[in-house]
């Protein structure tokens, strides 16, 4: 069959805009003053927006979705920052995990050590072998696909992967990372961002790295913003960095400050 | 209220009456005034100032009637509007000026209600005292500024003496006291001078201290007051630096601060502003900002002994460029507004930028999304050209469209800067998994930017 294309058109770039043209978006931020805020712009040229949530203590973005925790819930919110649902949770913060597409998947509360799967409309309890999890600490997880969520722990003999099967909240599976430091995050794709003497590494599923060179400040998190993006959150002197992690476009960009 | 007061006065027993007293005020302490009072000795073209109180030393409201002064070389030169009504213990004060045109002595009668005393004053040769570069002589007592000056620094003031007369005048006494100030410097005394002569001279002012100073200029029997305001030693030879210096749109710079000799003293109240001035016709753009503390303006600090500014507590501080063109300034200026040095950083207009470009195969549907910048906001009109799985054009070919008037009313409803986010839609017949890429081509004011072979994704 022969292929032709028909006329041009244009239609919304996402559900954020409604014309063809929108001002691009990085996703949301966790500021430095607990608020939960859209940041729009490109590498290198951020422009702050207003806040949809405070007093967050954790909070995620996938670019289509918003995982935010304040002390008495969980909040989902939808791509601009819009309240799309929320359930009571246990004080303390958390540790989230988008499916590949970008839909809410896993949380993982770490006062109560229970992990929630996100059904598409509620936060439904999982069974969970702590056992199988047992580390000195707890950096992220993922959700590698619908039937397992990953943790990335850091025990005495460095950073492991394990895998727990949701169906039954046991270990299926754990793998050693080797050389990797911490703080780290694992991304939806498999890729882990760790932390070296010089800077960071994103290390993909294929064994390729990519080195970003940077000061690391003495205390930071890292947490996913946007799609292909991070945030590099500094615990002490408020220089945020934004983390490119978008294959070929890596690079580190400071973040703007906020104001009160 | 004169009335009232006037009736008020009228009602007081006797041991209440108003009493006044005409003391002379030297600027800290009164000093009592008999019948007969010397205001001193002035050279023939200068002027000698007093100040005069009436004070009220009674108990009840007193009224300042007559103030009149009869006599050459005397006047009157402020005074209160008569009748003038004195609380008690407060006072009312004029000034008196002597202002002989000749030598010799000179006498006048003062009355101040019902108190009358003789001014007296004496008037020989001496040499006028001029400010250099000004015909006027200064008035004895007057004030010389010499303005705020930097511990470190020396801040000259020229003085000329002038002898107007038609003898020659000789000037015994030429001193200058006071901490922080020098002189004479050029000239000693004793200094003769013959008819219309003129000699010069200057005083030094060298503040020990960021402190207000004062000292005395003395001519003869005459005293000048000098001021000045010592403030911290300024850095010198501040320069602005960039991390970078090719300037350009969407960029992350860092501006730091250097002296060319260490600072002298530590110095908190600089700042550095950041403005832009965009090109003709384009609006601010909000992304052109420091990264931290306030969006353009940042504290910068000296310590004594570093040869480099701290700016917002850091060494450099970071700002973003935006993505409009124009030209970024940086003023760094002084606590008191002096504008020390400038930098401009230039951005030029350029072709449309992308920042990605990426296109998603749907079912009868090719989405072509592209993410970027124009800093001239002129885009106009977009292409597009699709290629097959051999890499031949898919027809109907380049595929162009118009998108000025869209790209225009982005730009006046968004405050983004020149940053965009586009989605074309292009319906396909036939089987899209044998177009395997894409051409975007965008065009503004400053080029063309062309995006070859965008793959195709699933």
């Amino acid at each position: 069959m022969k292929t032709s294309l028909a006329a041009l058109s244009f239609a919304a770039l996402s559900a954020w805009a409604q014309t063809a043209i929108a001002p691009p978006q990085v996703g949301f931020i966790q500021d430095q003053l607990g608020s939960f805020r859209q940041i729009s712009g490109l590498a290198g040229n951020f422009i702050m927006g207003a806040p949809a949530a405070t007093s967050v203590i954790s909070a995620t973005f996938s670019g289509s979705f918003g995982l935010v925790k304040t002390n008495p819930a969980i909040l989902v919110t939808d791509a601009e920052g819009h309240l799309v649902t929320s359930a009571s949770a246990p004080s303390g913060p958390a540790l989230f995990a988008f499916s590949a597409n970008g839909q809410p998947a896993l949380v993982y509360l770490i006062s109560s050590q229970a992990l929630l799967q996100w059904n598409g409309s509620a936060f439904v309890p999982i069974p969970l072998d702590s056992a199988a999890i047992a580390a000195d600490t707890l950096w992220s997880i993922a959700a590698p696909d619908p039937d397992h969520a990953a943790f990335l722990v850091e025990r005495r003999d460095g950073l492991w992967t394990v895998r727990v099967l949701l169906t039954t909240g046991e270990m299926d599976s754990q793998s050693a990372l080797p050389g990797l430091k911490t703080p780290a995050l694992m991304l939806a794709n498999g890729d882990v961002v760790s932390t070296e003497t010089q800077g960071l590494v994103i290390s993909a599923s294929d064994g390729s790295e990519v080195h970003l060179a940077a000061q690391l400040p003495r205390g930071f998190s890292l947490q996913q913003i946007g799609d292909g993006w991070l945030q590099l959150r500094d615990l002490s002197q408020h220089h945020d960095v934004a983390v490119r992690v978008l294959k070929n476009h890596e690079g580190l960009y400071a973040l703007p400050a906020v104001s009160q | 209220m004169i009335g009232r007061a006037l009736v008020f006065l009228a009602l007081l027993p006797l041991s209440a009456l108003a009493q006044i007293q005409l003391v002379q005020f030297d600027g800290v302490n009164e000093n009592p005034v008999g019948t007969t009072y010397s205001v001193g000795t002035a050279a023939p073209g200068d002027t000698l100032p007093t100040r005069f109180r009436v004070r009220n030393t009674g108990t009840a409201l007193a009224t300042l009637q007559t103030l009149s002064l009869a006599g050459t070389g005397f006047q009157i030169t402020s005074a209160p509007a008569l009748p003038y009504i004195i609380a008690p213990g407060s006072e009312a004060e004029f000034d008196v000026a002597f202002s002989p045109q000749l030598t010799g002595s000179y006498s006048a009668f003062l009355s101040v209600n019902t108190i009358t005393v003789t001014l007296k004053g004496t008037s020989a040769p001496d040499a006028s005292l001029m400010l250099a570069g000004s015909a006027a002589p200064l008035m004895t007592a007057s004030v010389v500024n010499f303005g705020s000056v930097a511990e470190g620094s020396t801040q000259l003031q020229a003085f000329m003496l002038f002898n107007a007369g038609s003898g020659s005048v000789t000037v015994n006494t030429l001193t200058v006291s006071g901490v922080g100030f020098h002189g004479p410097i050029g000239l000693a005394a004793p200094v003769q001078l013959a008819a219309g002569q003129t000699a010069t001279f200057q005083v030094a002012f060298e503040p020990q201290s960021a402190t207000p100073a004062q000292g005395i200029l003395t001519l003869d029997q005459r005293a000048f007051n000098l001021q000045g305001q010592g403030i911290a030693p300024q850095p010198s030879g501040a320069s602005i630096a960039f991390a970078s210096m090719l300037f350009g749109s969407a960029q992350q710079n860092s501006v730091s601060i250097a002296l060319a000799s260490p600072s002298l003293a530590n110095v908190t109240d600089w700042t550095l502003q950041l403005s832009f001035q965009p090109a003709s016709g384009l609006p601010d753009d909000p992304a052109i900002l420091f990264l931290s503390g306030m969006p353009r303006l940042a504290p910068v600090t000296f310590s004594v002994g570093s040869a480099t500014a701290t700016i917002g507590g850091e060494p450099s501080i970071t700002f973003q460029t935006g993505t409009t063109a124009g030209t970024i300034l940086f003023t760094l200026q002084r606590g008191d507004k002096t504008i020390v040095q400038q930098a401009s950083v230039p951005i030029a207009p350029g072709p449309i930028s992308f920042d990605t470009a990426a296109s998603v195969r749907k079912f009868n549907e090719l989405d072509v999304s592209v993410a970027g910048f124009d800093n001239t906001y002129s885009a106009s009109e977009l292409a597009f050209t699709f290629y097959d799985t051999k890499g031949n054009t898919v027809p109907p070919g380049a595929i162009s469209v118009n998108a000025s008037s869209d790209f225009q009313q982005y730009f006046a409803a968004t405050q983004q800067g020149g940053m965009f986010a586009l989605l074309a839609k292009f319906p396909v017949t036939g089987d899209t998994t044998q177009i395997l890429s894409v051409d975007i081509q965008a065009t503004n004011s400053a080029g063309v930017t062309t995006a070859s072979k965008v793959p195709i994704g699933n």
